[in-house]
């Protein structure tokens, strides 16, 4: 359910001091069915759409990415919540790709895949540091945030995904 | 239980192992007795193996066999600090080696598993070694892949050794000697026992 006009369900948008309080205790949360349908597939489109380079540092990620901006109502929204503002970019993993946990930082991960399996890998993973680790089940029009106190990582993504292609917009 | 065929060729090897490229490596076949390494093999039936699950790597693996209850897997370890096993590995590698240390756990690789490349470097770590005891295929992945570098990084591809039984592996440990565990792919599972020797 949105507001008249908004892209964000509205259930969200009216809860940002539970949304803040669920970051500071558990370090990640996931809001499921999170951006308005049609704001979500005109999002979806304009990912598929982008110019995808490929990206590899053996040692941190193998992905292709590309650029994308966000409108105004969704960055207000996050800086809300993590009182910060991200830089965004698309990342496409596909059989092979990877990343691997990086600094502690804040981050923001739009889901817009669909019909994934989490078996196939290319999930969200977090590690507190010691290691206890909570990974992100993939779910299509979902956000995630992590508060910076953990660090984040994407799984390997397995041959059983076969030519699936896993999109995300990561915010960092 | 080193092959003799090995051992009375350790001087020989050791141009060759410092000559490998893209750092210090060599690949050497029928490396113990045959039948002694399918005892071995057996003995890991019994042993428990534990699911490691991370970023970085996805297998199972046993706890550093020192604490092994069978005592096939408790003799082998203690033979690869013998007297025989450390010589025959400081006279290929050139690195005088602790006499008294090493880790060493038997790997399980399945259908999906892999090891990101990473190099290895921790403690005084110095000679890391493999032993194959299944046979895989080009196709079944599970290649031990070494990677040469540029600057402080990882760059291409260079070496890549396919698992066969009794395939003997061993490489040195550097600031360098970055190296990956390609996925398996498909059914044939990939068994190893892999080991560490440390500075003296």
């Amino acid at each position: 359910m949105t507001s008249k006009n908004s892209i964000i369900n509205q259930h969200y948008s009216t809860q940002i001091s539970a949304i803040k309080k669920a970051l500071s205790s558990e370090n990640v949360v996931q809001l499921q069915e999170f951006f308005d349908k049609e704001f979500y597939y005109t999002l979806l489109s304009q990912a598929r759409k982008s110019k995808l380079k490929q990206d590899v540092d053996i040692f941190e990620y193998r992905y292709k990415s590309g650029k994308i901006s966000l409108p105004k109502e969704f960055e207000d929204f996050i800086k809300k919540i993590t009182g910060k503002k991200f830089k965004y970019q698309i990342i496409e993993l596909e059989h092979k790709d990877y990343s691997l946990i990086h600094d502690k930082k804040a981050e923001i991960a739009i889901d817009l895949t669909e019909n994934w399996l989490n078996g196939w890998g290319g999930y969200l993973m977090y590690n507190d540091g010691s290691g206890n680790v909570t990974k992100i089940p993939s779910k299509q029009n979902s956000l995630t945030i992590s508060n910076g106190k953990i660090f984040g990582a994407i799984k390997y993504v397995n041959n059983h995904s076969g030519k699936n292609k896993k999109l995300y917009i990561i915010g960092r | 239980m080193i092959d003799n065929k090995h051992l009375k060729n350790a001087s020989k090897y050791k141009s060759l192992f410092s000559k490998n490229k893209p750092y210090p490596n060599l690949v050497l076949d029928g490396f113990f007795d045959s039948k002694y390494l399918s005892s071995i093999r057996n003995s890991l039936g019994s042993e428990n193996f534990t699911h490691k699950d991370s970023d970085l790597f996805e297998f199972y693996q046993t706890d550093d066999l020192a604490s092994s209850k069978i005592p096939q897997l408790s003799e082998f370890r203690k033979y690869l600090l013998s007297d025989e096993a450390i010589n025959f590995m400081e006279e290929l590698s050139g690195v005088k080696l602790d006499r008294k240390k090493i880790s060493i756990h038997a790997t399980l690789y399945t259908d999906t598993h892999y090891l990101l490349c990473h190099d290895d470097q921790l403690d005084d770590r110095r000679l890391a070694i493999m032993i194959y005891l299944s046979d895989l295929d080009e196709k079944n992945g599970g290649k031990l892949v070494l990677y040469d570098s540029k600057g402080k990084k990882p760059a291409n591809v260079k070496v890549s050794i396919t698992p066969k039984f009794n395939r003997f592996a061993i490489f040195k440990i550097g600031e360098k000697s970055f190296h990956e565990v390609t996925e398996v792919l498909g059914n044939k599972p990939r068994l190893a026992i892999g080991w560490w020797y440390y500075d003296k």
